[in-house]
């Protein structure tokens, strides 16, 4: 490592190479980017969120068995959002779908196959909150616009599930969706909105 | 950890990671299927013991199964405890003005035996096919070799991306900032320390990546070539194609019955 850094600052013109933006914003949502950095990256953008999402897990798991997650999911909503915004709509199934796979190949979560479905919605719900935001994806307004998006596709998608498989009495669930949708509202537009800006400041993005 | 699971199958210790990746997804799906058709108690655990007995005969990691079971418990818990107070029916236990019912703590074992045989059928797959002949598969069935790869990628990086993670973790520690030692209810709030860097250092590591795939050709042919082959489904894997189909007929019939 120490002779590669050696060897970057010897050569400008390395420096410079090192230096150019890695990805930039994709202005085609659909597909995206399906070039081998933007897959690659997608891929790693899922792997981080599956080691992140063991700090958020643990409180699900312990609070409601992982029935209703709640830190979990604005970690999800994060990084998904960021995968979509930075590559489209197949790079961002990727950040989605990678995680359930994981997560379901090393056993760390019994309900992980439900996540395939719910991870997907997090992708349409990104590119609608691009679509309508248009101009700035580096803004608070789209990190506003994804999670509120998110909250009520996966709501929507909890309820036959939380119906139909688990066979739970909804209608007494409503305060639970409400708490879960207001910490996702508060929580995740500030961790998306910094992770952007972090993103951007770092030079990966050009919009 | 449980992440040996399908290092199970990559190293092949398993003689059901010699059937064709397509039998291992028959057969997975005609669990699913079960697993979401009944609630009848006496049934799903049959289909637990069924799963148990697969896993036993292909030698699969009993002890990583079970401790994917065991991570079914807390949600068992919460499960039987809403379903026991929200049902109406004779009180199986009281405490204070609260009662469980009988019918409610029936119901909420029978969900969990439903998420166990869930959990039970995607565990024995990984467990059992390699993620290099399921690559292959996925690419033979139709789906892009570049897309079917990322199974692959991911679960080749993920050490090495928890690694990272690690890395970071302990500079953060050293700088006086201990996830760790957070309030549980605001960690997910204060995780930026963590999750910027990890982000920067993955998105550099891929860019890394994604050029030593390009100069090595990565996607250059529309055909692609493999060091191992999947032979065609063979005698045996006729034999689980039919054991599924009249399993899930039988199962379903039983369900409908009982």
């Amino acid at each position: 490592m120490a002779d590669r850094e050696q060897l970057v600052d010897s050569q400008p013109g390395v420096v410079d190479e090192e230096r150019i933006p890695l990805s930039k914003m994709s202005l085609n949502v659909l597909p995206g980017r399906t070039d081998t950095i933007g897959i690659v990256s997608a891929v790693m953008l899922a792997l981080a969120m599956t080691g992140l999402l063991q700090f958020g897990e643990r409180l699900d798991t312990l609070i409601t068995g992982g029935l209703f997650p709640i830190a979990g999911r604005v970690i999800a909503f994060t990084l998904v959002g960021l995968g979509t915004a930075m590559f489209g709509a197949v790079p961002g199934l990727i950040v989605a779908w990678v995680n359930p796979f994981i997560a379901t190949a090393t056993g760390t979560s019994p309900i992980a196959p439900f996540f395939f479905l719910t991870n997907g919605l997090m992708v349409v719900a990104a590119l609608l909150a691009g679509r309508l935001v248009r101009k700035n994806i580096v803004s608070f307004k789209y990190a506003l616009v994804h999670t509120a998006l998110c909250a009520v596709f996966l709501t929507l998608a909890y309820i036959p599930l939380h119906v139909l498989y688990f066979q739970l009495p909804v209608s007494q669930m409503l305060i639970i969706y409400a708490v879960q949708a207001l910490v996702e509202l508060i929580a995740t537009p500030i961790l998306l909105f910094s992770l952007l800006r972090v993103i951007k400041s770092a030079g990966f993005v050009e919009e | 950890m449980a992440g040996s699971i399908y290092a199970h199958a990559l190293e092949g210790r398993t003689p059901l990671a010699r059937l064709h990746p397509v039998t291992a997804m028959v057969w997975t799906a005609a669990m699913v299927v079960m697993s979401f058709a009944s609630l009848d108690l006496r049934l799903g655990l049959g289909l637990v013991v069924l799963q148990i007995g697969v896993a036993l005969i292909g030698r699969l990691p009993l002890r990583q199964i079970f401790v994917v079971l065991l991570l079914v418990l807390p949600l068992t818990l919460f499960i039987t405890v809403i379903q026991g107070l929200a049902r109406p029916g004779e009180a199986l236990l009281s405490i204070g003005g609260l009662s469980l019912s009988r019918e409610g703590v029936l119901l909420g074992l029978a969900i969990t035996v439903r998420v166990a045989n869930l959990a039970l059928a995607t565990t024995n797959f990984f467990a059992s096919v390699h993620p290099v002949r399921l690559s292959m598969t996925l690419t033979r069935i139709g789906l892009p070799f570049k897309y079917a790869y990322t199974t692959v990628l991911a679960l080749r990086f993920l050490p090495l991306v928890l690694g990272d993670l690690r890395n970071i973790q302990n500079a953060q520690k050293a700088r006086g900032y201990d996830i760790e030692r957070k309030n549980l209810f605001v960690r997910v709030v204060k995780i930026m320390p963590l999750m910027a860097p990890l982000i920067v250092t993955v998105l550099r590591r891929a860019h890394s990546i994604a050029l030593a795939m390009d100069l090595r050709a990565f996607g250059a042919f529309p055909e692609r070539t493999w060091w191992e082959e999947v032979a065609s489904p063979g005698r045996a894997d006729w034999a689980v194609w039919s054991l599924s189909v009249l399993l899930l007929t039988g199962y379903l019939l039983l369900g409908f019955t009982l």
